[in-house]
Protein backbone atom coordinates (compact mmCIF):
# COMPACT_ATOMS: atom_id res chain seq x y z
CA UNK A 1 0.00 0.00 0.00
CA UNK A 2 1.41 3.10 -1.03
CA UNK A 3 1.43 6.19 0.98
CA UNK A 4 -1.47 7.93 -0.64
CA UNK A 5 -3.53 4.74 -0.08
CA UNK A 6 -2.57 4.64 3.56
CA UNK A 7 -3.82 7.89 4.35
CA UNK A 8 -7.06 7.62 2.56
CA UNK A 9 -7.30 4.53 4.63
CA UNK A 10 -6.57 6.38 7.95
CA UNK A 11 -8.85 9.31 6.39
CA UNK A 12 -11.39 6.66 5.88
CA UNK A 13 -11.32 5.27 9.32
CA UNK A 14 -11.49 8.87 10.89
CA UNK A 15 -14.59 9.48 9.43
CA UNK A 16 -15.96 6.43 10.46
CA UNK A 17 -15.12 7.14 13.95
CA UNK A 18 -16.16 10.33 14.04
CA UNK A 19 -19.96 9.75 13.01
CA UNK A 20 -20.00 7.03 15.58
CA UNK A 21 -19.09 9.43 18.22
CA UNK A 22 -21.02 12.49 16.62
CA UNK A 23 -24.36 10.23 16.69
CA UNK A 24 -23.50 9.21 19.85
CA UNK A 25 -23.52 12.34 21.17
CA UNK A 26 -26.32 14.52 23.00
CA UNK A 27 -28.22 17.58 20.73
CA UNK A 28 -25.74 19.99 22.05
CA UNK A 29 -22.54 18.31 21.75
CA UNK A 30 -23.69 17.57 17.98
CA UNK A 31 -24.02 21.37 17.33
CA UNK A 32 -20.66 21.72 18.87
CA UNK A 33 -19.11 19.07 16.93
CA UNK A 34 -21.01 19.57 13.63
CA UNK A 35 -18.28 21.90 11.84
CA UNK A 36 -15.97 20.04 12.20
CA UNK A 37 -18.02 16.54 10.98
CA UNK A 38 -18.30 18.47 7.69
CA UNK A 39 -14.65 19.63 7.99
CA UNK A 40 -13.61 15.85 8.09
CA UNK A 41 -15.76 15.16 5.45
CA UNK A 42 -14.82 17.80 2.81
CA UNK A 43 -10.95 16.88 3.46
CA UNK A 44 -11.45 13.45 2.74
CA UNK A 45 -13.26 14.42 -0.45
CA UNK A 46 -10.78 16.51 -1.66
CA UNK A 47 -8.23 13.78 -0.70
CA UNK A 48 -9.73 11.75 -3.58
CA UNK A 49 -10.47 13.97 -5.72
CA UNK A 50 -7.12 15.01 -5.34
CA UNK A 51 -5.86 11.64 -6.51
CA UNK A 52 -8.06 10.80 -9.36
CA UNK A 53 -7.83 14.24 -10.72
CA UNK A 54 -3.75 12.80 -10.88
CA UNK A 55 -5.73 10.61 -13.81
CA UNK A 56 -7.81 13.48 -15.66
CA UNK A 57 -5.38 14.46 -18.82
CA UNK A 58 -7.97 16.72 -20.68
CA UNK A 59 -7.44 20.58 -20.05
CA UNK A 60 -9.66 23.49 -20.46
CA UNK A 61 -7.10 24.09 -23.72
CA UNK A 62 -8.64 20.60 -24.90
CA UNK A 63 -12.30 21.34 -23.97
CA UNK A 64 -12.23 24.50 -26.04
CA UNK A 65 -10.32 22.42 -29.30
CA UNK A 66 -12.70 20.11 -29.74
CA UNK A 67 -15.65 22.83 -29.65
CA UNK A 68 -13.13 24.42 -32.46
CA UNK A 69 -13.28 21.00 -34.49
CA UNK A 70 -17.10 20.76 -33.92
CA UNK A 71 -17.36 24.37 -35.26
CA UNK A 72 -15.36 23.50 -38.56
CA UNK A 73 -17.19 19.89 -39.06
CA UNK A 74 -20.28 21.79 -39.11
CA UNK A 75 -19.00 24.18 -41.49
CA UNK A 76 -18.20 21.33 -43.50
CA UNK A 77 -21.82 19.98 -43.78
CA UNK A 78 -23.33 23.24 -44.26
CA UNK A 79 -20.86 23.65 -47.43
CA UNK A 80 -21.84 19.81 -48.72
CA UNK A 81 -25.37 21.09 -48.30
CA UNK A 82 -24.67 23.71 -50.71
CA UNK A 83 -22.81 21.64 -53.15
CA UNK A 84 -25.35 19.24 -53.09
CA UNK A 85 -28.22 21.90 -53.50
CA UNK A 86 -25.71 22.93 -56.89
CA UNK A 87 -25.37 19.03 -58.05
CA UNK A 88 -29.05 19.10 -58.10
CA UNK A 89 -29.57 22.13 -59.73
CA UNK A 90 -27.09 21.17 -62.54
CA UNK A 91 -28.80 17.66 -62.86
CA UNK A 92 -32.23 19.56 -63.36
CA UNK A 93 -30.43 21.97 -65.83
CA UNK A 94 -28.47 19.31 -67.60
CA UNK A 95 -32.12 17.49 -68.67
CA UNK A 96 -33.15 20.80 -70.06
CA UNK A 97 -30.27 21.67 -71.81
CA UNK B 1 -18.19 25.50 -76.99
CA UNK B 2 -15.55 26.19 -74.11
CA UNK B 3 -18.24 26.76 -71.73
CA UNK B 4 -19.79 23.88 -72.71
CA UNK B 5 -16.60 22.01 -71.61
CA UNK B 6 -16.83 23.86 -68.23
CA UNK B 7 -19.98 23.23 -67.92
CA UNK B 8 -19.09 19.22 -68.36
CA UNK B 9 -15.95 18.71 -66.03
CA UNK B 10 -17.82 20.64 -63.09
CA UNK B 11 -21.07 18.48 -63.76
CA UNK B 12 -18.38 15.43 -63.35
CA UNK B 13 -16.44 16.99 -60.48
CA UNK B 14 -20.34 17.77 -58.82
CA UNK B 15 -21.38 14.19 -59.86
CA UNK B 16 -18.00 12.34 -58.42
CA UNK B 17 -18.63 14.17 -55.20
CA UNK B 18 -22.56 13.27 -54.67
CA UNK B 19 -21.27 9.75 -55.34
CA UNK B 20 -18.45 9.58 -53.07
CA UNK B 21 -20.80 11.21 -50.71
CA UNK B 22 -22.89 8.39 -49.61
CA UNK B 23 -19.82 5.72 -48.88
CA UNK B 24 -18.34 8.24 -46.72
CA UNK B 25 -21.67 9.14 -45.30
CA UNK B 26 -21.67 5.49 -44.06
CA UNK B 27 -18.56 5.61 -43.19
CA UNK B 28 -19.02 8.82 -40.66
CA UNK B 29 -21.86 7.37 -39.57
CA UNK B 30 -19.87 4.41 -38.00
CA UNK B 31 -17.52 7.59 -36.33
CA UNK B 32 -20.27 8.50 -35.24
CA UNK B 33 -22.09 5.54 -33.74
CA UNK B 34 -19.04 4.25 -32.21
CA UNK B 35 -18.28 7.93 -30.14
CA UNK B 36 -21.58 7.93 -29.01
CA UNK B 37 -21.22 4.25 -27.75
CA UNK B 38 -17.56 5.87 -26.03
CA UNK B 39 -19.70 8.62 -24.74
CA UNK B 40 -22.48 6.52 -23.22
CA UNK B 41 -19.77 3.78 -21.68
CA UNK B 42 -17.63 6.64 -20.64
CA UNK B 43 -20.50 8.11 -18.71
CA UNK B 44 -21.57 5.04 -16.92
CA UNK B 45 -18.03 4.36 -15.43
CA UNK B 46 -17.91 8.42 -14.32
CA UNK B 47 -21.51 7.75 -12.71
CA UNK B 48 -20.24 5.18 -10.78
CA UNK B 49 -17.14 6.36 -9.52
CA UNK B 50 -19.09 9.27 -8.53
CA UNK B 51 -21.23 7.19 -6.36
CA UNK B 52 -18.41 5.51 -4.98
CA UNK B 53 -17.38 8.54 -3.21
CA UNK B 54 -20.40 9.29 -2.42
CA UNK B 55 -20.73 6.20 -0.51
CA UNK B 56 -17.39 6.76 1.11
CA UNK B 57 -19.19 10.45 2.23
CA UNK B 58 -22.47 9.40 3.40
CA UNK B 59 -23.73 10.04 6.81
CA UNK B 60 -25.13 6.96 8.24
CA UNK B 61 -29.22 6.63 7.74
CA UNK B 62 -31.47 3.91 9.23
CA UNK B 63 -34.71 3.84 7.28
CA UNK B 64 -37.56 5.16 9.47
CA UNK B 65 -34.83 6.23 12.08
CA UNK B 66 -35.09 9.90 12.08
CA UNK B 67 -38.40 10.44 14.16
CA UNK B 68 -37.18 8.12 17.18
CA UNK B 69 -33.57 10.01 16.87
CA UNK B 70 -35.36 13.20 16.88
CA UNK B 71 -38.08 12.20 19.76
CA UNK B 72 -34.88 11.20 21.89
CA UNK B 73 -33.19 14.31 21.68
CA UNK B 74 -36.18 16.28 22.60
CA UNK B 75 -36.59 14.03 25.89
CA UNK B 76 -32.95 14.34 26.65
CA UNK B 77 -32.61 17.70 26.20
CA UNK B 78 -33.74 20.83 28.53
CA UNK B 79 -35.43 23.88 26.72
CA UNK B 80 -35.63 23.90 23.09
CA UNK B 81 -34.60 27.06 21.57
CA UNK B 82 -34.93 28.27 17.96
CA UNK B 83 -31.19 28.07 17.28
CA UNK B 84 -31.75 24.05 18.55
CA UNK B 85 -35.03 23.94 16.29
CA UNK B 86 -33.19 24.96 13.33
CA UNK B 87 -30.18 22.61 13.82
CA UNK B 88 -32.76 19.79 14.20
CA UNK B 89 -34.14 20.65 11.28
CA UNK B 90 -31.52 20.85 8.94
CA UNK B 91 -28.82 18.19 10.32
CA UNK B 92 -29.92 15.93 7.92
CA UNK B 93 -28.35 18.31 5.49
CA UNK B 94 -24.77 17.47 6.79
CA UNK B 95 -22.20 16.70 4.34
CA UNK B 96 -24.31 17.97 1.23
CA UNK B 97 -22.50 20.80 0.41
CA UNK B 98 -19.26 18.20 0.17
CA UNK B 99 -21.41 15.54 -1.85
CA UNK B 100 -22.82 18.77 -4.26
CA UNK B 101 -18.67 19.71 -4.38
CA UNK B 102 -17.97 15.86 -5.21
CA UNK B 103 -20.67 15.57 -8.44
CA UNK B 104 -19.91 19.10 -9.91
CA UNK B 105 -16.72 17.71 -10.05
CA UNK B 106 -17.32 14.78 -12.10
CA UNK B 107 -20.29 16.60 -14.08
CA UNK B 108 -16.68 18.37 -15.61
CA UNK B 109 -15.41 15.00 -16.37
CA UNK B 110 -18.19 13.79 -17.89
CA UNK B 111 -18.27 16.84 -19.95
CA UNK B 112 -15.29 15.86 -21.97
CA UNK B 113 -16.74 12.78 -23.51
CA UNK B 114 -20.36 14.70 -24.34
CA UNK B 115 -17.67 17.56 -26.03
CA UNK B 116 -16.13 14.46 -27.88
CA UNK B 117 -19.21 12.65 -29.08
CA UNK B 118 -20.75 16.19 -30.14
CA UNK B 119 -17.74 16.92 -32.92
CA UNK B 120 -19.06 14.14 -34.98
CA UNK B 121 -23.10 14.55 -34.55
CA UNK B 122 -22.93 16.47 -38.29
CA UNK B 123 -19.85 14.96 -39.58
CA UNK B 124 -21.97 12.52 -41.47
CA UNK B 125 -23.28 15.50 -43.30
CA UNK B 126 -20.11 16.63 -44.24
CA UNK B 127 -18.56 13.29 -44.18
CA UNK B 128 -16.05 14.50 -47.55
CA UNK B 129 -14.75 18.06 -46.22
CA UNK B 130 -14.60 16.83 -42.62
CA UNK B 131 -11.70 14.68 -42.81
CA UNK B 132 -8.85 16.75 -42.37
CA UNK B 133 -10.87 18.04 -38.59
CA UNK B 134 -11.72 15.01 -37.97
CA UNK B 135 -8.45 13.62 -37.66
CA UNK B 136 -7.73 16.40 -35.01
CA UNK B 137 -10.10 14.63 -33.06
CA UNK B 138 -8.10 11.80 -33.02
CA UNK B 139 -5.90 13.42 -30.07
CA UNK B 140 -8.69 13.35 -27.73
CA UNK B 141 -10.01 10.27 -28.02
CA UNK B 142 -6.40 8.87 -27.12
CA UNK B 143 -6.94 10.85 -23.86
CA UNK B 144 -10.13 10.20 -23.10
CA UNK B 145 -9.57 6.87 -23.33
CA UNK B 146 -6.14 6.91 -21.29
CA UNK B 147 -8.27 8.84 -18.63
CA UNK B 148 -10.74 5.92 -17.84
CA UNK B 149 -7.69 3.42 -18.12
CA UNK B 150 -5.95 5.83 -15.13
CA UNK B 151 -9.48 6.06 -13.17
CA UNK B 152 -9.80 1.96 -13.29
CA UNK B 153 -6.26 2.18 -12.00
CA UNK B 154 -6.85 4.61 -9.06
CA UNK B 155 -9.87 2.83 -7.83
CA UNK B 156 -7.30 -0.53 -8.12
CA UNK B 157 -4.85 1.45 -6.27
CA UNK B 158 -6.94 3.16 -3.15
CA UNK B 159 -9.62 2.20 -0.74
CA UNK B 160 -13.25 3.41 -0.55
CA UNK B 161 -15.16 2.63 2.44
CA UNK B 162 -18.89 2.95 2.46
CA UNK B 163 -18.50 5.03 5.65
CA UNK B 164 -21.79 5.35 6.59
CA UNK B 165 -22.77 1.85 6.68
CA UNK B 166 -19.42 1.05 8.81
CA UNK B 167 -20.51 3.34 11.25
CA UNK B 168 -23.69 1.74 11.73
CA UNK B 169 -22.23 -1.42 12.04
CA UNK B 170 -19.97 -0.41 14.98
CA UNK B 171 -23.26 1.39 16.68
CA UNK B 172 -24.89 -2.33 16.46
CA UNK B 173 -22.22 -4.16 17.88
CA UNK B 174 -21.72 -1.14 20.85
CA UNK B 175 -25.43 -2.03 21.24
CA UNK B 176 -24.96 -5.89 20.92
CA UNK B 177 -22.40 -5.93 23.77
CA UNK B 178 -24.59 -4.82 26.15
CA UNK B 179 -27.40 -7.09 26.01
CA UNK B 180 -26.79 -8.84 29.39
CA UNK B 181 -28.23 -12.58 28.15
CA UNK B 182 -25.42 -14.24 26.49
CA UNK B 183 -27.33 -16.30 23.76
CA UNK B 184 -29.30 -12.89 22.54
CA UNK B 185 -25.77 -11.13 22.77
CA UNK B 186 -24.12 -14.01 20.87
CA UNK B 187 -27.58 -14.34 18.17
CA UNK B 188 -27.17 -10.58 17.67
CA UNK B 189 -23.12 -10.38 17.07
CA UNK B 190 -23.84 -13.66 14.74
CA UNK B 191 -26.44 -11.19 12.47
CA UNK B 192 -23.87 -8.41 12.72
CA UNK B 193 -21.15 -11.01 11.53
CA UNK B 194 -23.12 -11.48 8.40
CA UNK B 195 -23.99 -7.67 7.74
CA UNK B 196 -19.85 -6.93 8.12
CA UNK B 197 -19.27 -9.88 5.31
CA UNK B 198 -22.67 -9.02 2.87
CA UNK B 199 -20.36 -5.25 3.71
CA UNK B 200 -17.38 -6.56 2.23
CA UNK B 201 -18.70 -7.91 -0.42
CA UNK B 202 -20.74 -5.15 -1.62
CA UNK B 203 -17.95 -2.31 -0.91
CA UNK B 204 -16.05 -5.36 -3.39
CA UNK B 205 -18.56 -5.79 -6.15
CA UNK B 206 -19.23 -1.81 -6.39
CA UNK B 207 -15.24 -1.56 -6.94
CA UNK B 208 -15.45 -4.50 -9.38
CA UNK B 209 -18.00 -2.58 -11.51
CA UNK B 210 -16.67 0.59 -11.87
CA UNK B 211 -13.25 -1.13 -12.58
CA UNK B 212 -14.53 -3.14 -15.70
CA UNK B 213 -16.88 0.06 -16.65
CA UNK B 214 -14.31 2.36 -17.32
CA UNK B 215 -12.18 -0.53 -19.06
CA UNK B 216 -15.39 -0.57 -20.98
CA UNK B 217 -15.20 2.76 -22.03
CA UNK B 218 -11.53 2.71 -22.70
CA UNK B 219 -12.31 -0.40 -25.18
CA UNK B 220 -14.77 2.10 -27.16
CA UNK B 221 -12.43 5.08 -26.68
CA UNK B 222 -9.88 2.76 -28.31
CA UNK B 223 -12.27 2.36 -31.36
CA UNK B 224 -12.94 5.40 -32.00
CA UNK B 225 -9.33 6.48 -32.36
CA UNK B 226 -8.75 3.31 -34.20
CA UNK B 227 -11.34 4.28 -36.60
CA UNK B 228 -10.63 8.08 -36.83
CA UNK B 229 -6.86 6.69 -37.60
CA UNK B 230 -8.01 4.10 -40.54
CA UNK B 231 -10.58 6.74 -41.81
CA UNK B 232 -9.47 6.84 -45.22
CA UNK B 233 -7.93 3.32 -45.77
CA UNK B 234 -10.65 1.27 -44.20
CA UNK B 235 -13.60 0.37 -46.04
CA UNK B 236 -17.46 0.28 -44.84
CA UNK B 237 -17.13 -3.44 -44.20
CA UNK B 238 -14.13 -3.07 -42.32
CA UNK B 239 -15.08 -0.39 -40.27
CA UNK B 240 -18.27 -2.08 -39.26
CA UNK B 241 -16.40 -5.36 -38.42
CA UNK B 242 -14.16 -3.45 -36.07
CA UNK B 243 -17.25 -2.07 -34.52
CA UNK B 244 -18.54 -5.64 -34.06
CA UNK B 245 -15.42 -7.06 -32.52
CA UNK B 246 -15.47 -4.04 -30.36
CA UNK B 247 -18.85 -4.57 -29.01
CA UNK B 248 -18.85 -8.50 -28.33
CA UNK B 249 -15.40 -7.70 -26.44
CA UNK B 250 -17.24 -4.94 -24.79
CA UNK B 251 -20.12 -7.66 -23.88
CA UNK B 252 -17.26 -9.74 -22.88
CA UNK B 253 -15.78 -7.44 -20.48
CA UNK B 254 -19.51 -7.67 -18.20
CA UNK B 255 -19.16 -11.03 -17.56
CA UNK B 256 -15.45 -10.75 -16.87
CA UNK B 257 -14.70 -11.85 -13.63
CA UNK B 258 -11.44 -10.90 -13.08
CA UNK B 259 -10.77 -7.19 -13.12
CA UNK B 260 -7.73 -7.05 -12.12
CA UNK B 261 -5.99 -9.34 -14.82
CA UNK B 262 -8.08 -7.18 -16.92
CA UNK B 263 -6.66 -3.99 -15.91
CA UNK B 264 -3.17 -5.17 -16.43
CA UNK B 265 -3.62 -5.99 -20.16
CA UNK B 266 -5.26 -2.49 -20.42
CA UNK B 267 -2.14 -1.07 -18.40
CA UNK B 268 0.03 -2.71 -21.28
CA UNK B 269 -2.13 -0.77 -23.79
CA UNK B 270 -1.27 2.41 -21.88
CA UNK B 271 2.22 1.60 -22.44
CA UNK B 272 1.80 1.03 -25.80
CA UNK B 273 0.13 4.14 -26.75
CA UNK B 274 3.12 5.87 -24.94
CA UNK B 275 5.34 3.83 -27.00
CA UNK B 276 4.03 3.95 -30.05
CA UNK B 277 5.81 6.15 -32.85
CA UNK B 278 2.20 6.62 -34.42
CA UNK B 279 0.40 8.11 -31.34
CA UNK B 280 3.42 9.30 -29.60
CA UNK B 281 3.77 11.94 -32.77
CA UNK B 282 0.09 13.17 -31.95
CA UNK B 283 0.16 13.16 -28.38
CA UNK B 284 3.10 15.07 -26.58
CA UNK B 285 4.67 13.61 -23.20
CA UNK B 286 3.07 16.21 -20.92
CA UNK B 287 -0.22 15.25 -21.91
CA UNK B 288 -0.27 11.24 -21.18
CA UNK B 289 0.61 10.55 -17.32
Amino acid sequence: MDRDAEMLQKMGNAVVDMQVKYRSSALSERMAMKPAMEELLNDYADYQLRLIKEGVITTEDDLKEMDDIKKEIDQAAKTEDILKAIAKTIAFIATKV
Amino acid sequence: MKGKFQFFYFFIAVFVLVLNTGCNREKAEAIKMAAEKFRIEASAAIEEINNLFLLSLSMPYEEGEEINKIALDLEREGQIDAEKLSFIMGEAGIGRATEEKVNQEFEKIKQGYYQFEVIFRSFPKGSLLAVEAVKKAEKHAINLTVQMINFADFLKKYPLQFTGRRSLIIEKITEAKLIQDQNLRREKLSLIAKSIVQLRYEEQKAKKEAILQCLKAAEAGKLVAELIRDYDSLSIEELLGSIRSTLSFIAEISSNRDAVSLLERYKSVETAIKEDPYWKAILSEKIIK
